[in-house]
């Protein structure tokens, strides 16, 4: 099976089954799950909007729990009714009436209708808190004393021990909204979302109902009821009853330090019945909430206080609260919360953890393994170097052909031949070549129809005349030592071809060229001469390398089943046994893309390419006869592409929230814990391939252009291979910049001024 | 992606979708079955032609509810009962049910002052609670119509909490709860309906029977008791705030002869016996769906309007229209027969 393949079809198929049954589900379970489970079953009533309210409805009544309630006057009489049940709750009183003038809604304030004598509520907002709740718990215990806790749906999916302890242990239960929103200025729609999320998931979670709710960030004062009538209406419309407080001691601000001195009691004696308004998380130490309920418990025993939960004295709350019949959308939306608010951090933990074992466990390994294959001492080397043909294929390369042999000819080691397949070219190439050839008799020129690169290839294959055969690419230029250093590895009968080192020789153009060559050298340097040093380099690079022509021909040459058929064809010769070794010696240059658009088409050839060529030869995977090629380098090839697939949305929603919640500075803590790592890699790679320390001057922006470049890529190779469709053999416009090498033996040759089109080779080992 | 292959992945997602709407409809209870009408019937017990009238209609087979009115309310949460009329024995046997009324129509008015009373009195409504469902209990009724109208306006909240005790104790028996409320048509209306929250006694009666026929009464101008299109506005209220499937309609089988601005109540075929006796020609007024006439008498002029079969056919098409559970008849006695052959008819008429 290709990934490009016609058999994908079937997964394409399954996958749009998958995507409409889903839908249908979701078309189900979101009406199910944000209906309110307040309104037991019946439709969401209608009611009056906002704007028919008013800025600031008329304030009557007394008490903690509020309402809006709609005016009907019948006579001199005129009763509140409330406008989505329709049921009449109060009729006013004459100085209500006057307060009222000739308004149509009234917020109304009610409550305490069973209070007797002198009660005490206390109510602990934004709950659970895994440290502070089970402390107060405990002090609650031990004074006998139950409360109120107004707990959000976040925290409860947070905190199932304590939500269990609070209702096993006869506290009262309320709803504080989903994530602690403010559903005065909310939407209808986030807020009701936030209520009945909330009330589900309590109900999941602890079996508990509290069809009531306390809304975040209120204040009992009548300006502030006025101003969050929105949320009044949207918890009355749904089935909820509006609670509030009647003291407010401000214990948040104490904690936080914007308050100094004493946390206020409560006017004890001077009010009968008290609600008070504490907080048992929600930030910040909650020491001094403690310490202040257990200097008020005897304070307000001695005043005859009675300490109540708010049901206890609100009948209509003592309606709306006790034991659930769990449904399974409660379950449904419990295990999304979970899914949500505590999963996240968990696997993100998980994830992190992994990335930085894989990621420092094998930038260690490999670095300890291309130090070892670097002490290695005296290195094997071939006491009569073979004999060997020089190889380009080349199509449309009149511009560099000439500038690429001369640097073939110059070369210190004499090759016995080069042949030049020109694969169709359009251009003057076969001219070039002549000409040279004409002053040359170790050029040959063959010429074929164009076919592609892979044929150019195999016809030159066959018709070379040496034992081994050197590729290199029609843009790629060698140092004299080069081919010398190739060959010079071919020290055992086993060896069936030699990688060379590949440069970025336009390094100095631009930042994209720059990393490249990073790039390139921590690949080369560290990565591929450990798998050198374990006899697992999976790509051998067609642009530089050495190949023993009969491995090569019983390997069945090049195919065009991949897009990387240099990587499959080393992979071939891995199978029929044949050793792959490295020469970190035999240098060449070529020219990396410049744009970010070109980067990204030859990536994405090769990323795909790669899978492909590892999916043809799967069977290699995990196979101890292949030694660590199959154990270790060709699974993290397929794991460095499968694990960024699942997770980068995740990742990156999770590291978008972080930045919002927490700052910059975590996540850049990351960034720079991850360019630490690979700041290590990269100095020993630079000090291994000799290369310039000003490599490492791009290390802290390596992440910043690697990170969103590989999500790219991966997601644009998943969909080419659900859409089905094979990918072009992209071409990059070639500029034939070259920057000034020390190792250059001959003087630049003349810049050609016009951009010359041509096959897009593969110039070094590296998996995207 | 070419034609042929596109139109594959199309058509199983179609199949797919289908399948699945095809499932929903198919599992879901209540939409693959025929729902049947439920016709009630009050029996009073001060017309002896009840016991006849019940009789004759469970013969003709629609009547699928009986309520005879059984008991008032009385101070501090007892009740004032009669024996129910030994008719009532056929109703079990022809597979109908009981649910006695108890309701607080005393002395030719709604007493709503004396049973806010007893709602606002915790033990007292405890003590009106426990006797009814005794009730219930002990004659193994299969449950209680609760008509308490003209309740203050504030006192709906009692009335809610008291009826939700009552279903609770009722349906620990397996017995349900009726509820009869008056007519509205919107939420603000005449104080005498203002406790009367649709919504929440929808909510807590397993069915609610509107009584869709006070338009007019003794001491109001002569009219129709159910005009037609008062009668459509209540339904349309209605079914907004309570399921259909708990909705019934009441029908009138009466009206009302008034002279010097006081009604005296006829049952259809009093009516028709007037007409004959005085030798009127009853007219039919379409708008209303009601017949009305005229006469004197005494030096009186004599105004009448009255329901009929005729009348109740075109409230019940309204019922059977917005499909509701069904109808409620106020009363058995003197009504036209006639209304009992509707249960065939109504409903392909709607």
């Amino acid at each position: 099976m290709d990934p490009s393949g016609r058999r994908w079809k079937r997964l394409r198929i399954a996958a749009t089954v998958i995507g409409g049954v889903l839908l249908i589900v979701l078309a189900v379970a979101v009406p199910a799950v944000t209906s309110s489970p307040a309104l037991a079953g019946a439709t969401t009533p209608e009611g009056p909007t906002v704007a028919e309210v008013g800025d600031a409805p008329p304030v009557i009544g007394e008490g903690v729990l509020v309402r809006v309630v709609k005016l009907l006057r019948d006579g001199a009489s005129v009763y509140g009714q409330d406008p989505f049940d329709g049921q009449v709750v109060t009729e006013l009183s004459a100085l209500e009436i006057d307060r009222a003038g000739d308004a149509e809604y009234a917020l109304q304030w009610y409550g305490y209708d069973q209070a007797a004598g002198r009660t005490i509520s206390l109510t602990f907002d934004d709950g659970p808190d895994p440290v502070y709740t089970p402390e107060l718990l405990d002090l609650l215990a031990e004074h006998d004393v139950t409360a109120t806790f107004f707990v959000t749906g976040e925290q409860v999916a947070k905190n199932p021990d304590v939500m269990r302890r609070i209702v096993r242990e006869g506290h009262a239960l309320g709803n504080h909204s989903l994530t602690h929103v403010d559903v005065g200025e909310a939407t209808p729609f986030r807020s009701g979302l936030e209520l009945v999320l909330s009330d589900r998931i309590m109900r999941a979670q602890t079996g508990w109902y509290a069809s009531f709710f306390r809304m975040p960030y209120e204040s009992f004062a009548s300006s502030s009821m006025q101003a969050d009538v929105r949320g009044i209406l949207r918890a009355q419309q749904l089935g909820y009853v509006v609670t509030s407080h009647d003291f407010d001691p401000k214990d948040w601000a104490y904690a936080s330090g914007e308050l100094t001195g004493d946390i206020p009691m409560p006017p004890l004696g001077v009010q009968d019945h008290v609600t008070l308004l504490l907080h048992d998380a929600g930030g910040g130490d909650r020491s001094r909430t403690l310490e202040y309920v257990e200097e008020l418990i005897p304070l307000a025993r001695d005043a005859g206080y009675t300490f109540t939960t708010m049901p206890q004295v609100h009948p209509q709350l003592a309606e709306r609260t006790g034991p659930a019949e769990v449904t399974g959308w409660d379950r449904a939306t419990l295990a999304l919360a979970q899914l949500v608010f505590v999963v996240p951090p968990v696997l993100l933990q998980g994830l992190l953890v992994l990335a930085l074992v894989t990621m420092g466990g094998l930038g260690v390994l490999y670095t300890v393994l291309a130090l070892l294959r670097a002490r290695r001492s005296p290195r094997r080397t071939a006491t009569e170097p073979l004999p060997a043909s020089v190889l380009v294929a080349a199509y449309n390369e009149e511009l560099v052909i000439r500038r690429t042999l001369q640097h073939v000819l110059a070369s210190a080691h004499a090759v016995a031949e080069i042949v030049v397949v020109d694969d169709g070219s359009t251009d003057g190439t076969a001219a070039v070549v002549r000409d040279m050839a004409a002053s040359e008799p170790r050029i040959r020129l063959l010429q074929q129809v164009n076919r592609g690169k892979w044929a150019a290839l195999n016809l030159g294959f066959e018709q070379a005349r040496q034992p081994v055969v050197v590729t290199l690419d029609a843009d790629t230029l060698i140092t004299p030592e080069t081919i010398g250093a190739l060959l010079a590895r071919f020290h055992s009968p086993r060896v069936g071809a030699v990688a060379g080192v590949i440069k970025v020789g336009n390094r100095s153009r631009n930042v994209l060229t720059r990393w490249q060559a990073l790039e390139y050298v921590t690949q080369i340097g560290v990565e591929r001469a450990a798998a050198a040093y374990l006899d697992a380099i999976a790509i051998v690079p067609g642009a530089c390398a050495a190949w023993r022509r009969t491995a090569v021909l019983e390997a069945g040459g090049y195919s065009e089943a991949t897009l990387a058929e240099d990587c499959d064809l080393t992979l071939t010769l891995h199978q029929h046994g044949w050793q792959i070794e490295q020469a970190e010696d035999a240098v060449a240059y070529t020219e990396a893309p410049e744009t970010a658009d070109a980067l990204v088409r030859q990536r994405v050839r090769w990323m795909f390419g790669t899978l492909q060529a590892v999916w043809r030869h799967r069977s290699m995977i995990l196979r101890p006869r292949y030694g660590w090629l199959g154990m270790l380098v060709l699974p993290m090839s397929a794991l460095a592409v499968l694990v960024p697939l699942l997770f980068t949305p995740f990742v990156t929603v999770v590291l978008l929230l972080m930045v919002v919640s927490g700052g910059l500075v975590p996540v850049l803590g990351y960034f720079a814990l991850f360019s630490i790592f690979y700041g290590l890699l990269a100095v020993v790679a630079v000090r291994l391939l000799d290369e310039r320390a000003a490599h490492l001057l791009m290390v802290p922006l390596y992440r910043v252009i690697f990170e969103p470049l590989r999500a790219y890529l991966i997601y644009s190779c998943l969909g080419s291979a659900l859409r089905g469709v094979r990918l072009g053999w992209n071409k990059l416009a070639r500029t034939a910049h070259m920057d000034a090498t020390p190792a250059e033996p001959l003087p630049a040759p003349a810049v050609p001024t016009v951009a010359a089109r041509q096959p897009v080779s593969r110039p070094t080992a590296v998996p995207a | 992606m070419t034609g042929p292959r596109s139109r594959t992945v199309l058509t199983a997602a179609i199949a797919a979708v289908m399948a699945a709407v095809a499932g929903l409809v198919l599992l879901h209870p209540g939409l693959a079955s025929e729902p049947r009408l439920t016709v009630a019937a009050a029996l009073p017990w001060w017309d002896p032609r009840g016991a006849a009238s019940l009789q004759a209609a469970v013969a003709m087979g629609p009547v699928t509810e009986v309520s005879p009115v059984w008991a008032n309310p009385t101070a501090g949460g007892g009740l004032d009962t009669v024996a129910l009329s030994p008719a009532v024995g056929l109703v079990d046997s022809n597979g109908a049910r009981l649910l006695p009324t108890v309701q607080n129509y005393v002395d030719r008015r709604w007493q709503g002052d004396l049973v806010a009373g007893i709602l606002a009195d915790p033990s007292a409504a405890e003590r009106h609670r426990r006797i009814i469902v005794a009730a219930v209990v002990d004659n193994d009724w299969a449950g209680v119509d609760v008509d308490y109208g003209e309740l203050p306006p504030t006192s709906g909240e009692a009335l809610i909490a008291f009826l939700t005790a009552l279903r609770d104790d009722l349906h620990a028996h397996d017995k349900v709860l009726s509820v009869t409320v008056p007519a509205r048509t919107a939420d603000e209306a005449r104080s005498e309906v203002l406790a009367y929250s649709y919504r929440l006694l929808g909510a807590v009666a397993d069915q609610l029977r509107v009584r869709a026929h006070y338009h007019a009464w003794d001491t109001s101008e002569p009219g129709p008791v159910a005009p037609l299109a008062w009668v459509q506005d209540i339904v349309r209220y209605a079914v907004e705030r309570v399921p259909r499937e708990k909705l019934m309609l009441g029908l009138a089988t009466y009206g009302y002869d008034w002279a010097g601005g006081r009604g005296v109540e006829l049952q259809t075929a009093d009516a028709v016996a007037l007409a004959r006796r005085v030798g009127a020609a009853p007219r039919w007024d379409a708008d209303a769906a009601a017949h009305t006439f005229r006469y004197e008498q005494g030096g009186e002029q004599h105004t009448v309007w009255y329901e009929d079969a005729r009348s109740a056919e075109a409230k019940w098409a309204v019922a059977v229209a917005a499909g509701l559970r069904g109808v409620a008849v106020w009363r058995l006695g003197g009504e036209d027969r006639g209304l009992w052959d509707l249960a065939e008819t109504a409903g392909e008429q709607a």
